[in-house]
């Protein structure tokens, strides 16, 4: 789905959110958040990609052309990455792609090498992101799909890959236990590595302490590791893969 | 400009002492100490302001998940995640003393005697207009204790009064207490207001996992759904106390807030409805003010 707002894509960055309420009904009561999928700052439009999944996605997905919308953004902070890395590569679970999309469009204008690796339940949005894709290098963009009789998930699929050593950061988006397994093999292979975390959401402005994760913070003293919540809409969505608790 | 001076006029009153231009103002803890939603408008425009309450200490809160949605209605367990009383006057006090609004402080402690520390140190500040002394969060182990016991209540809001150079807002809870006897018990012990209600004690249950939603088993529930049992109970206590209920639950929008009016408090605060429309609060002033001009309504 694609949005017009002046406001909001002037300051928007990859990684970041806008909250979106579909539709005045008490049920879904709250705005959800959903991560930009493109930014056209000349076009003054975002995209944010989406499943069908409850009352309010298919409310979202009854909109049509012209319809107006009610969208609270730029929110939460972005994709940052050390200026040095060369090869970059980018996993992703499912819809979980939409930052990811957004931070490949970042790094390949800053001349970046990027790999993305999509792990799929089954084909659905496999034909629109391959296409959607096709400004990538070829042979840059890997899907292992389940449904397609492919063994294992995105994340084997990574583990298994020869070429994996060559990758100097990486960022990833999809289910916890995607990101779990990861972090494991990011801290093995000593790649530094952002992810972007999904929450409930109440505020979304960092008011309300509702969307919390747990994080490894580095303390101070006798305590070298303390555990802190930090919030997912003001402090993230985007963290340190590898200081989170899942 | 003149008719829109007098309008503003026509909705002000004054509670406790304190002078405020509108009677709407936010709940506590759903709006932090105003920074983030002063980027999104200028919150000088509300009638006051009420902070997310302080603990003496930094309070870490409840684990994650932390809220969940219900039908109409929100189910959440903070557990009271703040910095504490030094990073408070640190952090949020220079922000909130620049405000034109009074600034409510709610605050929270675990036992009679950290109360009485927080009054003592937050005296010492001047923009400060009134505590709200939460007796009542559903949250943490101590949160309700003192709010659901009569004896305790009365020993701790006497001895508070004592001490406190502001005027003291009690915020109660509607659970297994009967709120009306609490208020009156405030009102005797030197309470100022009282405002009421803190969330509903309740929980959810994911069928798949079959474990609770919330990392802490049970929430509060806020919102829409819980309006009804909100109003009765403010209709029920404004009746049998002297002093002004501040009354609160599930407001979202002018008319909702207009029948806790007409219930009998004299202001209202809205906590979940922000979370649905930032700007809701700013309606909410447009809406009572727009209704008691078309019924030349001189007074709220």
């Amino acid at each position: 789905m694609r949005l017009f707002s002046k406001e909001i894509t002037s300051g928007a960055r990859a990684g970041q959110f806008v909250q979106i309420k579909a539709g005045d009904e008490l049920s879904p009561l709250l705005m959800r958040p959903f991560s930009f999928f493109a930014i056209d700052w000349e076009k003054k439009t975002f995209s944010i990609l989406y499943q069908i999944k409850g009352r309010g996605t298919k409310k979202l997905s009854s909109y049509k052309k012209g319809d107006k919308i009610n969208a609270l953004g730029p929110l939460g902070n972005y994709f940052s990455y050390p200026k040095l890395i060369r090869n970059p590569v980018l996993i992703a679970g499912g819809v979980g792609i939409a930052p990811l999309a957004c931070f490949a469009d970042d790094l390949l204008r800053c001349k970046k090498d990027v790999t993305i690796l999509l792990g799929l339940k089954e084909k659905s949005i496999y034909n629109f992101l391959k296409e959607y894709f096709n400004f990538l290098k070829p042979g840059r963009f890997l899907t292992a799909i389940e449904s397609e009789g492919h063994c294992g998930t995105v994340v084997d699929f990574f583990e298994n890959m020869s070429s994996k050593q060559k990758y100097d950061y990486a960022a990833a988006c999809g289910p916890n236990a995607m990101l779990k397994h990861l972090q494991k093999i990011f801290d093995k292979n000593n790649i530094p590595a952002s992810c972007s975390m999904e929450a409930h959401l109440a505020c979304g402005i960092g008011a309300c302490k509702g969307c919390v994760i747990k994080i490894r913070e580095k303390g101070r003293g006798e305590r070298p590791l303390a555990l802190t919540y930090r919030r997912v809409c003001a402090d993230g969505p985007i963290f340190n893969l590898r200081e989170i608790i899942f | 400009m003149k008719k829109n001076n007098d309008t503003q006029s026509n909705i002000s009153l004054t509670i406790a002492g304190i002078k405020l231009k509108n009677p709407v103002m936010p709940a506590s803890g759903t709006f932090g100490c105003g920074k983030e939603y002063n980027q999104l408008f200028d919150i000088n425009q509300l009638g006051a302001i009420v902070t997310k309450s302080i603990t003496l200490y930094p309070t870490k809160g409840n684990p994650p998940p932390r809220t969940c949605e219900v039908n109409a209605g929100l189910l959440n367990s903070i557990g009271l995640q703040n910095d504490g009383l030094n990073n408070f006057i640190k952090d949020d006090y220079p922000f909130l003393s620049k405000l034109k609004i009074p600034v409510i402080v709610s605050i929270a402690g675990k036992s009679e005697d950290e109360y009485v520390k927080l009054v003592l140190k937050l005296n010492r500040l001047t923009k400060i207009a009134a505590y709200e002394v939460n007796i009542s969060c559903p949250n943490v182990t101590h949160g309700c204790v003192i709010g659901k016991d009569a004896k305790l209540t009365e020993k701790l809001i006497s001895k508070l009064s004592k001490i406190s150079r502001y005027p003291l807002i009690v915020k109660l809870t509607p659970n297994d207490v009967n709120i009306v006897d609490i208020a009156k018990i405030c009102e005797a012990s030197g309470a100022k207001a009282v405002s009421l209600v803190n969330t509903f004690l309740g929980m959810s249950i994911d069928i798949n996992t079959r474990k609770p939603k919330l990392g802490n088993i049970f929430g509060g529930v806020s919102g829409p759904a819980i309006k009804p049992l909100a109003l009765r109970m403010v209709y029920e206590t404004a009746r049998n106390v002297k002093i002004p209920v501040i009354g609160m639950g599930g407001i979202s929008s002018a008319e909702d807030a207009l029948e806790f009016l007409i219930a009998g408090a004299s202001a209202v605060q809205i906590g979940t409805a922000n979370f649905t429309n930032p700007f809701v609060m700013l309606e909410i002033i447009e809406g009572i003010t727009s209704r008691c001009q078309a019924l030349q309504v001189l007074r709220v």
